[in-house]
């Protein structure tokens, strides 16, 4: 256990054993596929043809964006250009399945079906559509752990979308709650501001939503102010999410560093 | 031998599904520990099969599935395996209610392992003690009887 925690040979051990224990994730998850299955299977016809309807006009919407997005970037790549920084790319995507949940209730993880064998990453980030959700942990050669953004042991850092302060967001062990540290009393940060990645750390992307304040409380008594955020991601309910490949995550030299501290 | 094999590693498959599958979340403080308690089953009721090197094994199965220290289950259900082969002559003797409260001992002291290392080598234990040693002796009844039947019905 020792030789786990503080070698890396042990890793080839335990993809081993990973191959066996592929069929026992996959029966764990029977029920859930076979209840996305009897749902899909007894949809209606009309709230097929409502569903489709709704989803072509949001494709539509989010084409207009896109277009837009187009111009914007290139001029925001010129502009850089201008200042004679990196360039910005795209970053690569790669959906996933959740195919299970750790049983314990005290931590957050999630399975999903992608594993070594299709690229995936340590430390690489999961989005769902709807924000950041976590980071893998583990890599077996199907399926990988995940550590939500809410767990306990998990501290990202973001900046306010309005106006760029950085601060701190620590999972509290609930699924609705994170919280931000090290915030000072005269910081400007309101309820209802949106939370972004900062992309300082290296390991997050930046520019990604993680979530928005929902309360600030100046207590004279503590050293700092106590802010709490809500998750924008739907921690406990997304079925699919998003693998991402960051282009401008492939810093050798800091990479390097990261593991050696660890 | 290899007969018995073929009907012991199957429940343990069992086993191992349960101890991952989605469950409500009250109910997750209580799952009850169905690796332990197969292993505690078969070294019960066939020592000269099911052992320390079996709990080893399906200690390292569980480890990666749970995505622990590796070897942290493995060695606690090899002291289990070991615990459970000094007491089996007296538990035959209990009817299963009465083993249930010895279950709930044992299964306390596995966890009790299992966080004592996880303690010191991590820094920190992450297990609960009490609620699923207490929903492991609640099922065990149930688990026996059920074990018991698959076994005489492949006569392992």
């Amino acid at each position: 256990m020792l030789a786990d925690r503080y070698l890396t040979p042990t890793s080839a051990v335990r993809s081993t054993l990973g191959y066996l224990i592929v069929p026992v994730q996959w029966v764990s998850s029977i029920p859930g596929r076979l209840g996305l299955w009897a749902e899909e299977s007894a949809m209606s016809h009309s709230s097929l043809l409502e569903d489709n309807n709704r989803l072509r006009l949001e494709s539509l919407v989010l084409k207009q964006k896109v277009q837009q997005m187009i111009a914007l970037r290139a001029e925001n790549n010129r502009l850089r250009e201008l200042l004679n920084t990196s360039e910005q790319l795209d970053d690569k995507i790669l959906v996933a399945e959740v195919i299970g949940v750790d049983p314990d209730p005290y931590t957050h993880h999630i399975i999903i079906n992608k594993g070594s064998s299709h690229g995936v990453f340590v430390g690489q980030p999961i989005l769902d559509a709807q924000g950041l959700m976590g980071q893998v942990i583990e890599v077996l050669p199907y399926t990988s752990r995940v550590l939500l953004v809410a767990d306990s042991n998990h501290a990202i850092p973001v900046q306010v979308n309005r106006n760029g302060v950085r601060a701190i967001a620590v999972g509290s062990g609930r699924l609705d709650e994170l919280n931000l540290v090290y915030v000072p009393d005269t910081a400007d940060i309101k309820v209802g501001d949106q939370l972004v990645s900062s992309g300082l750390g290296s390991r997050y992307p930046k520019g990604y939503p993680l979530g928005e304040i929902i309360q600030v409380e100046h207590d004279p008594g503590q050293p700092f102010a106590q802010v709490m955020a809500k998750p924008s991601a739907y921690l406990d309910r997304s079925r699919y999410v998003l693998l991402v490949f960051s282009m401008e995550s492939e810093l050798p030299s800091v990479m390097a560093s990261q593991e050696a501290e660890q | 031998m290899i007969r018995a094999y073929v009907v012991i590693l199957p429940t343990f498959f069992v086993a191992l599904v349960l101890s991952v599958f989605p469950m409500a979340n009250l109910l997750d403080y209580i799952r009850p520990e169905w690796v332990a308690m197969t292993l505690i089953f078969w070294v019960l009721v066939s020592p000269s099969k099911a052992g320390i090197f079996l709990g080893f094994s399906m200690g390292l199965l569980l480890d990666v599935l749970h995505g622990d220290i590796l070897g942290l289950n493995a060695l606690a259900l090899s002291i289990l395996a070991y615990l459970c082969m000094l007491l089996h002559s007296r538990m035959r003797l209990y009817n299963t209610v009465q083993q249930g409260f010895l279950i709930f001992v044992l299964i306390g002291l596995y966890l009790l392992v299992r966080f004592w290392v996880e303690s010191i080598v991590m820094g920190q234990g992450k297990s609960a003690l009490l609620w699923p040693s207490l929903g492991s002796a609640i099922i065990w009844p149930l688990w026996y009887s059920l074990l018991f039947s698959v076994r005489r019905y492949f006569r392992a």
